[in-house]
C-alpha cells in the first residue's frame, strides 16, 4: 500500500516536470530505435538463411574450419593485445605519475597522440616499415618478404593503436591511489619493491582488470588493421563477417558471424561493468594529498624512463614514416619529395573530406549533448528504467562497428526507417556508437559535484532543464569538452560501422584511405591520413573555443 | 505564510530497491506559524534533515500532506514550492559571480534589470558583502560564503526559509557570530524559518520554538525554556543540557502541590509543574548548575542536603565541574566562578544540595 503510494506519486511528481518526463521518454525511444533495433534485427537476420534457416547458420558455421579458426584468432588476438597494450601503458602510467622524470610532458603528449589518428593508422605504418618495401625490411636488412601479414603485425599495429587506451585509465586508477598510503606503507617498514606489489600493484588490480577487458573488446572490434594486415592466413571475424556479405552477398552468414563476434564482446562488457567496476578502490578523499616522488629507486627510475622513450621512438617512427610516406614520389623505390601525393588526394579525395567534416561536425554536438543529458539523468533523476538506460546507452561502446553496420543496414531499409544512403543513417550511427564516453565522463564529474548546488538551483525556482542549461551543464564542460573531442575524432576516424553505410553520395575519409591502401597507393593513404590528423587538431582546438566561450565563467547569467 | 505537515511518513530505498525497515520520518505533524522560527534538533539519524527536505521538495513522503501557507504542495517539485534553502555545504554555484549567485532566483523569474540590480545590492548590504559582488565563489571565505547563500535565498521573498545546519562547518567563534546575524535577519524581514541543526546551543539561542526529534518522531516541541524546564522524557533531558537524575515517590498531596519522598527528605513540588498520585515513582531531572556545594564544615544552605565525596574536578575557567559520589550514586555539579569559591579537591567529603522546585519530576516507565 506504502509502495503503490509512492510509486504512484513518483509519477505525479513527473508528470508535474512535463519537460522531464518527455526527455525520458524520448532518451528511451532513440535508444530503442538506434542501439536495440538494430541489433535484433542481425540476430533474425542470422536465422533466416534460406539453405540452413533457423539455428541450422551457426552449426553449419561452426562446421567450417575457417571460421573456427576466425573465432580463436580473433580471442587470442585480443587477449594478447589486451596484455601487452596494458603492461606498456601501466609502464607509462606508472612512470608519469610515480616518479620524477623529465620530459613527463611530451610522455604523456606521445600516450595520447595515437588516440586522435584514425584506428588503422598504425596497420599502414606497419605496410610502409615492414612490408615489401618496407624502410626496416627491405632497405635496412634488405629482406623483401618478410612475412609482415598476419599474427605478429596485427599485434604490432594493435599495441600502438589501444596502449594509449590503457595508459589513459590507468594514469586515472593510480592518480586515485593516496600517496599517503604507499608513504604508510614505508612507514611501516615496507622496502620499495614491496610496497609496489603489497600496496599500489593490489589497489591498481581492478583498474588493470578493466584496462585489459576495454582493449579485448576494442580488439575484438578492430576492423581496419585486420582488413589491411590480416591477410587470408589470418581470418578474424570482423573482416570475415565484413566479406561474407561485400564479397559473397550472404547476409544471413554476415549476421550470423556477428552475433558469433557479439558474444564474447558483450560478456567481456558485462563483467567489466558490473563485475570488475564495483571492486575499484577509492582511496583519494577530499584533501589533496602531495605527491610522494620517492616511489623507486634512481636506477629503477632510469630504466623506467629509457622504456617509455623506446616506446615513444616507435609512436614517432610510426607516425614520421607516414608523414615520410605521404611527401616521398614512391615509397621505397623513389624517396624524393614530391607533392604529387597531396594533389591526387585533393583532386580524387575532395568530397570525402567535406562529407566527413560535415557528418563529424553535425554528430559531434549532438552526441556530446546527449552524453550529458544521460549522465544526469543516471545519477540525479530517479525514474522507473534508470538502469535499462545506464545498461543500453553504455552497450553500445561495447558493440563490435561491423555488427552494429550491418544491424543498421538491416533495420534501416526500409520504412518507417528507410534512411539507406543518406547522411542521417551515417549521423545517427556515429551519435549512438560515440555517447557513452561522453556519458562516462559525465557521470564521473557528476558525482563530484556537491548534488545541492543543483538542488539549490531547483529551490530558487529552477525547472530540470533549466537546471541542467544553467548550472549541471557549465560545471560538466571539462567532461562536456572531452566527451565531443572523442565523438569528433571517433567520427572522423570511424571505419568498421561506417564502411557498410557510405554511399556514393555520401562517402567517409577513412573509406578512401582503405581503398588506397588496398590498390597499393601508400603514398596516397599517407597524405590521406596526414590531412586527417591534421584536420582533427584544428577541431580540437576550435571545440576547445567553443567550449569554453560557451560554458566557460561567466559574470551575466543570461536567461 | 506557515508550514503544516499532517501525518508525514517517509522510508529509505537500499540501492537495491528495497524498502528499508528504518523509518526515516514516523508520521510526523507539526504547525509552524507566520514568522516563527522553529528548530528541528535531534542526533543524526533522528529525520530532521529528510523532514527539512520533504518540506523543501527534495524528498517525497511516502505518506502524509505538506503543506505551505494553507496549500497542498505534496506533489509539487521543489522549484515551485515558495521555500528557499541555505545548505549545509552552501551550494553556491562556482561559475557564478557573488552577484549572480544572489541574483539567480530573480533572473529566473525575469525580473527587470533595475530589479534584479537595486534588490541583489540591498540583499549584498543586508548581509554585508556589499564590496563581494563582483568576486567569484572561489576567493570567498567560509563565512562569506554562507552569507552568499543566506542573501540568495531570501532575495526571493520567500514563504518560508530553511537551513539545513547552515552554520556546522564554520569555527566557533564565526558560528556564535552568523548565530546572532541569522537570528537578526530573521525577525527583520518576519520570515517563517525551519532550522535544522544538532547543535542544541544553536537551537536555543535561535529558535522561537524547537521540535526536538528522534529516531523519526518529534519526541518534544516547545519554547527553548519548556525544553530545558520540562523535559518530557529523559532523552529530551539528557539531549538538552546535561541531567542528574535522582529518584523520588510521591508521598502525598499538600495545598499547591504534591510531597515527593527523595531519599528519606521530603519536599514539595509546586502544582504547575505537574501533579502525580500518590505512590508514583518518579524522577528527578537536576540540572548540574542547580547543584550546589557546600564545605563539610559549613552550614548546608538548601532544602535538600546530602553528604557525598568529590571523585573527579574538571577546571573550565567560568566554571568547574564536580563528580560526586552520594551513597553509590554519581552526581554532576557545574559550579560558576570557582574561583571566587575555592576550589574542592577529589577524596574531600562535601555537602550537596540541590533546589527541589525547579527539579521536574518524570514518571518512572
Amino acid at each position: 500500500m506504502k509502495v503503490t503510494s509512492r510509486l504512484w506519486r513518483q509519477t505525479v511528481r513527473l508528470s508535474k516536470e512535463p519537460a522531464l518526463l518527455s526527455s525520458i521518454i524520448v532518451i528511451f525511444a532513440l535508444l530503442a530505435v538506434f542501439i536495440v533495433y538494430p541489433i535484433v534485427m542481425v540476430a533474425v537476420r542470422s536465422f533466416s538463411s534460406t539453405d540452413a534457416p533457423g539455428l541450422g547458420v551457426y552449426s553449419k558455421l561452426m562446421s567450417s574450419s575457417y571460421v573456427r579458426r576466425s573465432l580463436y584468432n580473433s580471442l587470442t588476438m585480443g587477449a594478447a593485445s589486451a596484455a601487452i597494450s596494458c603492461a606498456v601503458g601501466f609502464l607509462f602510467a606508472y612512470t608519469v605519475t610515480r616518479t620524477d622524470v623529465p620530459l613527463k610532458g611530451f610522455l604523456n603528449f606521445m600516450a595520447i597522440v595515437p588516440i586522435v589518428s584514425p584506428p588503422f593508422l598504425g596497420a599502414v605504418s606497419v605496410l610502409l616499415l615492414f612490408g615489401a618495401n618496407g624502410l626496416i625490411t627491405s632497405k635496412l636488412f634488405g629482406i623483401y618478404n618478410y612475412p609482415i601479414y598476419g599474427f605478429r603485425g596485427l599485434l604490432f599495429a594493435q599495441v600502438v593503436t589501444f596502449f594509449p587506451v590503457a595508459y589513459l585509465t590507468l594514469k586515472g586508477v593510480l592518480e586515485s591511489i593516496s600517496p599517503t598510503l604507499e608513504d604508510a606503507a614505508m612507514d611501516l617498514g615496507a622496502s620499495r619493491l614491496e610496497v609496489f606489489s603489497k600496496v599500489t600493484l593490489p589497489l591498481a588490480l581492478p583498474g588493470i582488470a578493466s584496462a585489459l577487458l576495454v582493449i579485448f573488446i576494442e580488439s575484438l572490434a578492430d576492423f581496419g588493421n585486420p582488413l589491411i594486415l590480416a591477410g587470408s592466413d589470418f581470418p578474424t571475424l570482423s573482416v570475415q563477417a565484413y566479406l561474407q556479405i561485400t564479397g559473397m552477398y550472404d547476409l544471413p552468414g554476415g549476421a550470423a558471424l556477428s552475433v558469433v563476434l557479439l558474444i564474447p564482446s558483450v560478456t567481456a562488457f558485462v563483467v567489466q561493468k558490473y563485475w570488475v567496476d564495483k571492486r575499484k578502490y577509492v582511496t583519494v578523499t577530499g584533501k589533496p594529498t602531495s605527491t610522494a616522488i620517492k616511489s623507486v629507486s634512481k636506477p629503477v627510475k632510469w630504466v623506467l624512463f629509457g622504456v617509455c622513450m623506446g616506446v615513444v621512438g616507435v609512436v614517432l617512427l610510426f607516425y614520421g614514416v607516414i608523414v615520410a610516406g605521404s611527401f616521398a614520389r614512391l615509397w621505397g623505390i623513389d624517396p624524393s619529395f614530391s607533392m604529387k601525393n597531396y594533389q591526387y588526394v585533393l583532386g580524387v579525395g575532395r568530397e570525402a573530406i567535406r562529407d566527413t567534416l560535415a557528418i563529424a561536425a553535425l554528430s559531434t554536438p549532438i552526441s556530446g549533448l546527449l552524453g550529458m543529458a544521460i549522465a544526469f539523468l543516471v545519477v540525479r533523476k530517479s525514474f522507473p528504467g534508470k538502469r535499462a538506460m545506464d545498461f543500453i546507452s553504455m552497450l553500445s561502446f561495447a558493440l563490435p562497428g561491423t555488427v552494429v553496420g550491418i544491424g543498421y543496414i538491416l533495420a534501416f531499409n526500409r520504412k518507417p526507417f528507410l534512411l539507406t544512403g543518406t547522411l542521417a543513417i551515417l549521423v545517427l550511427n556515429f551519435v549512438f556508437r560515440y555517447f557513452p564516453v561522453g556519458i562516462q565522463a559525465g557521470v564521473a564529474t557528476l558525482r563530484q559535484v556537491d548534488p545541492s548546488i543543483e538542488e539549490a538551483a531547483a529551490n530558487l525556482g529552477a525547472d530540470s532543464p533549466t537546471t541542467f542549461r544553467k548550472i549541471t551543464l557549465p560545471l560538466m564542460a571539462p567532461a562536456f569538452f572531452s566527451a565531443l573531442v572523442f565523438a569528433f575524432v571517433r567520427a572522423m576516424t570511424a571505419i568498421s560501422a561506417a564502411i557498410f553505410l557510405v554511399s556514393a553520395d555520401w562517402n567517409l575519409m577513412t573509406v578512401q584511405i582503405l581503398n588506397q591502401v588496398n590498390s597499393g597507393r601508400l603514398g596516397a593513404a599517407a597524405a590521406f591520413s596526414v590531412i586527417l590528423v591534421g584536420v582533427i587538431v584544428v577541431a580540437m582546438a576550435l571545440i576547445r573555443l567553443v567550449v569554453d566561450k560557451a560554458l566557460g565563467i561567466r559574470y551575466q547569467a543570461r536567461f | 505564510m506557515g508550514v503544516t505537515l499532517e501525518n508525514v511518513t517517509k522510508r529509505f530505498r537500499s540501492p537495491d530497491g528495497e524498502i528499508s525497515a528504518v523509518v526515516a520520518v514516523d508520521d510526523v505533524s507539526l504547525e509552524i506559524r507566520d514568522g516563527e522560527m522553529v528548530t528541528l534538533l535531534g542526533p543524526s539519524g533522528c529525520g530532521k534533515t529528510t523532514t527539512l527536505r520533504i518540506i523543501a521538495g527534495f524528498e517525497m513522503p511516502d505518506a502524509g500532506r505538506v503543506l505551505i501557507s494553507g496549500k497542498d504542495v505534496t506533489d509539487r517539485p521543489p522549484n515551485k514550492r515558495d521555500t528557499a534553502m541555505v545548505f549545509q555545504s552552501y551550494a553556491i554555484f562556482p561559475h557564478l559571480s557573488v552577484f549572480e549567485n544572489v541574483a539567480f532566483g530573480l533572473r529566473l523569474r525575469k525580473a527587470a534589470q533595475a530589479e534584479v540590480d537595486e534588490r541583489v545590492s540591498r540583499m549584498l548590504d543586508l548581509v554585508g558583502l556589499s564590496d563581494m559582488a563582483r568576486r567569484s565563489p572561489d576567493q570567498l571565505s567560509g563565512g562569506q560564503q554562507q552569507r552568499v547563500a543566506l542573501a540568495r535565498a531570501i532575495v526571493n521573498k520567500p514563504a518560508v526559509l530553511l537551513f539545513d545546519e547552515p552554520l556546522s562547518n564554520l569555527d566557533a567563534k564565526l558560528r556564535e557570530q552568523m548565530r546572532l546575524e541569522i537570528r537578526r535577519i530573521q525577525q527583520t524581514l518576519g520570515i517563517t524559518s525551519v532550522y535544522v541543526t544538532h547543535d542544541q546551543a544553536e537551537a536555543m539561542s535561535l529558535s522561537d520554538r524547537i521540535v526536538i526529534m528522534n529516531q523519526g518522531s518529534i519526541a518534544q516541541a516547545g519554547t527553548p525554556s519548556e525544553i530545558y524546564n520540562r523535559p518530557i522524557d529523559r532523552f529530551v533531558a539528557e539531549f538538552v543540557g546535561r541531567a542528574n537524575f535522582v529518584d523520588a515517590t510521591v508521598v502525598g498531596g499538600a495545598e499547591g502541590g504534591m510531597v515527593i519522598d527523595v531519599h528519606g527528605r521530603m519536599a514539595q513540588i509546586p502544582n504547575t509543574r505537574c501533579q502525580y498520585p500518590e505512590g508514583t515513582r518518579v524522577e528527578l531531572v537536576v540540572r548540574p548548575e542547580t547543584v550546589k556545594l557546600f564545605r563539610s564544615d559549613s552550614r548546608c544552605a538548601s532544602p535538600m542536603c546530602f553528604t557525598g565525596r568529590v571523585t573527579r574536578v574538571v577546571y573550565m575557567g567560568s566554571v568547574a565541574e564536580y563528580d560526586i559520589d552520594v551513597d553509590g550514586t554519581s552526581l554532576l555539579a557545574v559550579v560558576a566562578s570557582p574561583a571566587e569559591h575555592g576550589l574542592f579537591n577529589v577524596g574531600e567529603e562535601v555537602q550537596v544540595g540541590f533546589a527541589v522546585n525547579v527539579a521536574h519530576p518524570l514518571v518512572v516507565r
